[in-house]
């Protein structure tokens, strides 16, 4: 329950601030998802050429930053894997744990706010 | 007014954080989400502190950081980067990044870093007001003294140096013109241009008007090269007319000339080249009487008196006598690797009580002297020469063991006694003459004669090659 302390020392603000970030890392990782199945088995790009990775690296860092190193972690292992050159599978895969990882940390927030 | 922190990333999630971390610092921030908005807003509020993220939609972050070292080398850069590899936060460092900050951070670390960034930038803030005030050493500051005669001066000549305004400096003989002119210049937004100092006096008549215009090759018998004058060498900075009343009346008229025209024309040329120089002139007689006798051109007199400004005296500067003489005494005591503290205090009351008619450039002379003369650790009456004791009314002549003793035998005091003006001789002879006796009462041992001169060794062997004593032996 780290993630809710961290809420009461730096005050309602930063609480806020935590649903904010999760409610647009959720949004970015639908757009990983939907990136995934527009390619189709192919390796996922996006705008660019680089939208995939681009969101991977961001929520990669950004995570951590707001207390939820958990979606960090996955983050990380997704840009890993796909500037590895990983398979859609391994990718999929992925994204799935970090759409888990992240649902449940909105779970926790809601659990905390009340 | 709060401390305005600049922050740039691409991710709005990154800029909140950011904004909530160091707003509850009370540090007021602004944010840039692309490479050209932080490059625009930097350019319309230098901010304190720059938070840079390394990878943006338009831009490398590395180039931004060298951007911004071209815009505002001030203003401290923290590097954000999720990237861990040393590589990375090396190159940073090198491109001039004031610290890093690894993706996630951690609020406290964020506060920290730009709290030591602030700091970082009012320290290069006060290096630079710092070497600001070195380089005005050179200045007015290199102008010693504190007595209201001399700060007054110095108070028209920083006015003098915010304009291109024709400056006259007027005052005796010694009193420092052409220190002056060179403070007007540095203090002036010309002071990255040249200084070219001419003295109109110095220079044989035949050849000042090529000095001062330059001339053409062949114009004239002896000009086997073209010669670009001194008016053109001062383009783009100051020149120095020093002794302007001895300029013969036709080259008045030339001068006049190029003040009101702003082109020269060198001897036998027929071209007129402008140029823009701004004109300091100095003169220790009085244009003013003179131009009303008629031996100035008036109309000359009229265009360059317009911002006259006239040195005092020594005898009227007080105390500032004895600031000047303990400057000379530490740098000429440095030069000549002696350890001098000062003065006695018989010494200095000499120094207070002499009527200085050679003015700065006199009292220069004397220290000089007396530090080469001086073996005791403070300069003592008996280094002073004997028309300065005198002229400040005392009397030379000691008993002997005092510790101002002349120590000198009653044949010289009375040789002394015999002497008149005319047998003054310049200081550089005077001292070649001290030197070369050391030489040949130490039998030509340089290193034992200097260390009796108590001047140090490299300083004797660089006076035997200048006054060519080598050969003498």
């Amino acid at each position: 329950m780290d993630k809710v302390s961290l809420a009461d020392e730096f005050g309602d603000e930063f609480a806020e601030l935590q649903k904010e970030f999760l409610d647009t890392t959720r949004a970015r990782v639908h757009e990983l998802v939907r990136l995934l199945s527009e390619a189709a088995g192919k390796t996922p790009v996006g705008k660019d050429g680089d939208e995939f990775r681009r969101i991977a690296h961001s929520v990669r860092g950004s995570g951590g930053s707001y207390g939820f190193s958990d979606i960090s972690e996955v983050a990380g292992d997704l840009e890993k894997a796909y500037l590895a050159g990983a398979t859609t599978k391994r990718l999929a895969d992925l994204v799935e744990s970090l759409e888990n990882v992240v649902a449940s940390s909105i779970e926790q927030a809601l659990l905390g706010a009340e | 007014m709060a401390e305005k922190i600049l922050l740039v990333d691409d991710d709005p999630t990154i800029l909140r954080l950011l904004e909530h971390a160091l707003g509850r610092e009370g540090l007021s921030t602004a944010t840039a989400e692309t490479g050209a908005e932080a490059l625009e807003a930097i350019a319309s509020q230098p901010p304190d502190v720059v938070v840079l993220d390394l990878v943006l939609p338009d831009a490398s972050g590395r180039d931004l950081l060298a951007q911004f070292q071209d815009i505002c080398p001030h203003v401290p850069v923290v590097v954000l980067t999720a990237s861990d590899t040393v590589d990375d936060i090396v190159e940073c460092m090198r491109l001039g990044a004031s610290d890093y900050l690894q993706k996630p951070f951690d609020q406290t670390r964020v506060v920290t870093s730009v709290r030591n960034a602030l700091r970082q930038g009012e320290l290069r803030a006060s290096v630079e007001s710092l070497s600001g005030k070195l380089r005005s050493r050179e200045g007015f500051a290199a102008i010693i003294g504190s007595s209201p005669p001399i700060r007054h001066t110095v108070d028209f000549l920083s006015r003098a140096s915010t304009s291109d305004v024709v400056v006259l400096l007027q005052g005796e003989s010694g009193t420092g013109k052409e220190v002056a002119a060179r403070a007007i210049h540095t203090e002036s937004g010309r002071r990255d241009g040249p200084f070219i100092a001419v003295n109109c006096g110095a220079i044989p008549e035949g050849l000042i008007e090529s000095e001062l215009f330059g001339h053409e090759r062949g114009s004239f018998t002896g000009a086997t090269a073209a010669r670009t004058g001194s008016f053109e060498q001062a383009n783009g900075g100051t020149i120095f007319l020093d002794e302007v009343g001895e300029l013969r009346m036709d080259l008045q008229v030339r001068l006049l000339r190029v003040l009101q025209e702003r082109v020269v024309r060198p001897i036998g040329g027929s071209e007129a080249r402008s140029i823009d120089v701004r004109v300091i002139a100095a003169s220790n007689r009085n244009l003013q009487q003179e131009a009303a006798r008629g031996t100035f051109r008036e109309d000359l007199y009229y265009r360059l008196a317009v911002f006259p400004i006239t040195l005092p005296p020594l005898r009227d500067r007080g105390s500032d006598v004895l600031l000047l003489a303990d400057a000379f005494a530490i740098r000429c005591a440095s030069e000549a690797g002696k350890d001098i503290a000062g003065f006695s205090p018989e010494a200095r009351h000499v120094l207070e009580q002499y009527h200085w008619p050679g003015n700065v450039r006199e009292l220069q002379n004397i220290v000089e002297r007396a530090a080469i003369l001086e073996d005791g650790p403070r300069i003592s009456v008996s280094s002073l020469p004997e028309s300065v004791v005198r002229g400040a009314g005392l009397e030379p002549r000691r008993a002997a063991g005092s510790p101002d003793s002349y120590g000198v035998g009653d044949t010289v005091a009375a040789a002394i006694e015999s002497m008149t003006a005319d047998d003054i001789v310049p200081m550089d002879e005077e001292e070649r003459r001290i030197i070369r006796r050391a030489l040949e009462l130490t039998n030509w041992d340089a290193q034992e004669a200097s260390r009796r001169l108590r001047i140090g060794r490299a300083t004797i062997y660089r006076k035997i090659e200048r006054y060519g004593l080598r050969t003498a032996k």
